[in-house]
């Protein structure tokens, strides 16, 4: 009874790692092929973050919305 | 690609059409030819490497992580997609916008890579990505044509009615709904025709 318990628990433990494994296989070739496309594509222009980052610096700069609706009733004051 | 594989993805079993798969591409980026053809060449290029690599690899995947293991191997594609676009191409890329990362969840792949690729040989499964990557393409350019044709009396760009006020709404959302509804019922259309006609 021992040993049938314990070679069931074997095979279980064994077929984590060998998930856990073949995950992590996978996982580093599809990083190698990100990798290696940033690399042969280099830096000719900025992707993704960076671009996010700076519209949105951008959008925040340009929204004197206070100054727009206080020309307005100036506008309309006239 | 035989003929009657061609016949098949196209018509009989088109992704869009007939079962009704990567509906969101067809109704969000068909606004314009241009965008839908990119789009098509960006889909047919992840699915067709997304089912090359599953299907190589389909004796060394555990069975129990079959599922995250194709989802990182299609995000890992779409990945390459999206940065080659934004380095090459950084126009049609600003255009597309979030809809290139959302290719790696794009029902026609996850669907094409689980029931097919995951169970076929690796050229079989080349040749049904290619091929369902084109009837992918002829329904996402029927409906861009639809749409950049109503909504702006023009196709790839040159003017065609040029006097006249074109139906604005067919660039909207709604126009995305009614362009698929169009194209659908044309595409049914003759393939009941030919049926009848198979049959009489």
């Amino acid at each position: 009874m021992c040993v049938h318990g314990g070679s069931a628990k074997g095979n279980g433990v064994n077929e984590v790692v060998r998930s856990a494994l073949g995950m992590m296989a996978v996982s580093l070739f599809c990083a190698l092929i990100i990798i290696l496309t940033h690399t042969s594509l280099g830096e000719s222009r900025p992707c993704g973050s960076v671009i996010s980052t700076t519209q949105s610096a951008g959008n925040a700069t340009n929204v004197p919305v206070a100054s727009d609706t206080s020309a307005v009733h100036k506008g309309g004051s006239q | 690609v035989t003929a009657s594989e061609l016949r098949c993805g196209v018509f009989l079993s088109n992704p869009v059409f007939r079962l009704a798969l990567g509906l969101f591409p067809a109704l969000a980026v068909t606004s314009t030819m241009s965008m839908a053809l990119v789009m098509s060449i960006l889909v047919t290029c992840v699915l067709a490497a997304s089912t090359y690599t599953i299907s190589l690899a389909r004796n060394f995947i555990p069975q129990r992580v079959r599922i995250p293991c194709q989802l990182i191997i299609v995000a890992a594609y779409a990945s390459v997609a999206d940065l080659v676009l934004c380095s090459r191409f950084p126009g049609q890329s600003d255009a597309l916008g979030m809809y290139v990362p959302l290719i790696a969840v794009n029902c026609l792949i996850l669907h094409k890579v689980e029931t097919f690729a995951a169970k076929n040989k690796p050229m079989a499964s080349l040749v049904d990505s290619v091929v369902t990557g084109i009837g992918f393409a002829v329904a996402l350019l029927g409906c861009a044509a639809v749409r950049e044709i109503l909504g702006t009396y023009s196709f790839m760009g040159r003017a065609i009615i040029p006097s006249r006020q074109p139906i604005l709404a067919m660039t909207s959302a709604c126009g995305a709904f009614f362009s698929l509804a169009l194209v659908l019922s044309i595409f049914n259309y003759f393939a009941r025709r030919k049926k009848k006609d198979t049959q009489s």
